[in-house]
């Protein structure tokens, strides 16, 4: 079974000009993490996921701390908010983006995900354009599907 | 991917099969295979219809809002996988249109709701989105109405930014939208939808004569072919060679299967299209004979290439002009 097999067909994607807050009320509609960044020829120029926006609105020093139940409000993050809604994603996204082909095997997919720690890969066609993504799921969904089979 | 289709105001098109439909009366449905939820839009329905016919990819795009937005999308996943979604996911809700097919009485009722308002940063990344794809495809369906907030010169627009990227156009729509697209930006395959409506380019049309004439002003804004739907069993087709008339030679029309007939239509002229070198006059025949064949079943259905082929024989071509 292939990556083109279990794949997810769905090539919505942001460009990198659109804001953050455009980002974050795609993502709400859609019940995305995140969303391939393309260029005018659906060429993936980067990743923007919610994490790289909750990273940029929470001061660094959060991740050490054991408990953020002491920080007395909300505003700090409203007012970091307020500062980057407005600015263009290519900004925030991440630029080295790992992804794989329809023609790759599982295993390919599964190997990436794991070793980078990703939930998602995209899948790109021969000119690296978007052509669909592959999760976690699918990736198990397909071993599954293999394993009826064989024992068919 | 060859074929890209538009459907700027998609829906969740719920058929609910009730013999004896009656107003103001509970019907109970038993069986779950007469509630069916399909995804709907015409431009959908073409990619679904292209997918079951011979497994022809297409990308769908345009629009999806909230809970029912999710549903069309989801269904499209599962069942299509041929189909590639790029839809962008807007504040509000897609439509829903409920068709009631009561087969004993030869009627279908129909209820359609309202789309989701489309606000402008939406829709400029749809156009966006779309100079994006065109680039990639061959032939682009535009299709069904468009929801409040997109301008009824946005198929027009659509429209010119295929041909330039070479892609030919499919074009079914009627009313403002229809004539601003014809005006502005006549797509080469011009199929104006006529349910519920008796008026193609601003003019009413009753006699054949009426007929012709608004086939022929479609011609002229650059169209290579229009197909007109006529008196129920007939079809005239227009090219810049003449006009025909296509007419259903026997067996009856049953009115309460016509749902999805126009869409099984414009599918199968593309499926034609693509894999043939048929002239535009044979295509429209194998887009007829596709949706007389299709009014064989009750649902929203994509008939079989096998079926397609039967009918043919049932279709006569006369020369009009």
């Amino acid at each position: 079974m292939k990556v083109g097999d279990i794949m997810i067909r769905d090539i919505s994607a942001i460009f990198e000009d659109e804001t953050v807050e455009r980002f974050i009320r795609l993502c709400a509609n859609h019940l995305r993490t995140g969303m391939p960044v393309v260029d005018d020829e659906m060429r993936i120029l980067g990743y923007i996921s919610e994490n790289d926006v909750v990273n940029a609105v929470i001061p660094s020093y959060f991740g050490m701390l054991q408990s953020a139940s002491f920080i007395p409000d909300t505003n700090q993050l409203k007012k970091k908010l307020h500062l980057i809604k407005d600015e263009p994603i290519n900004k925030y996204m991440a630029k080295s983006v790992i992804s794989v082909k329809e023609s790759d095997t599982l295993l390919h997919a599964s190997d990436l995900l794991i070793r980078h720690k990703f939930f998602s890969l995209c899948v790109v066609d021969e000119e690296e354009r978007l052509t669909g993504l592959v999760n976690r799921s699918r990736i198990l969904l397909g071993v599954l599907q293999e394993l009826e089979e064989e024992n068919e | 991917m060859d074929v890209l289709t538009v459907t700027m105001n998609s829906a969740l098109d719920r058929e609910i099969i009730i013999p004896h439909f009656e107003l103001n009366t509970l019907h109970r449905v038993f069986e779950r295979e007469k509630l069916i939820s399909d995804p709907g839009g015409k431009g959908i329905n073409v990619s679904m219809m292209l997918s079951e016919l011979n497994g022809t990819p297409s990308i769908a795009m345009g629009f999806l809002g909230g809970y029912t937005g999710r549903i069309i999308s989801e269904e499209l996943r599962k069942r299509y996988p041929n189909v590639t979604l790029n839809f962008i996911h807007i504040d509000g809700e897609s439509r829903e249109n409920i068709f009631i097919l009561d087969e004993i009485n030869h009627y279908i009722t129909e209820i359609n709701a309202p789309g989701p308002v489309v606000q402008e940063p939406d829709l400029l990344h749809f156009m966006k989105l779309f100079n994006t794809v065109v680039s990639r495809t061959k032939i682009t369906v535009i299709s069904g109405s468009v929801p409040v907030g997109v301008p009824l010169d946005t198929y027009s627009m659509l429209s010119e930014k295929a041909k330039e990227s070479g892609n030919k156009v499919y074009l079914e729509a009627r009313g403002q939208l229809l004539t601003n697209t014809v005006k502005k930006c006549c797509p080469e395959v011009v199929r104006p939808d006529m349910r519920s409506t008796n008026k193609i380019m601003g003019k009413e049309v009753e006699s054949l004569n009426e007929y012709m004439e608004v086939g022929k002003e479609i011609v002229s804004y650059g169209a290579e072919l229009v197909v007109i739907s006529y008196k129920f069993r007939h079809d005239l087709i227009f090219t810049p060679e003449g006009a025909w008339i296509l007419t259903i030679k026997e067996g009856e029309l049953n009115e309460s299967h016509l749902l999805g007939t126009g869409d099984a239509y414009v599918a199968a002229m593309i499926h034609d299209c693509l894999t043939t070198d048929h002239s535009l006059l044979e295509q429209a025949k194998y887009g007829m004979a596709a949706a007389l064949a299709k009014t064989s079943y009750l649902k929203k259905e994509t008939p079989s290439l096998l079926d397609i082929e039967k009918n043919l024989d049932n279709i006569k071509i006369e020369k009009l002009d």
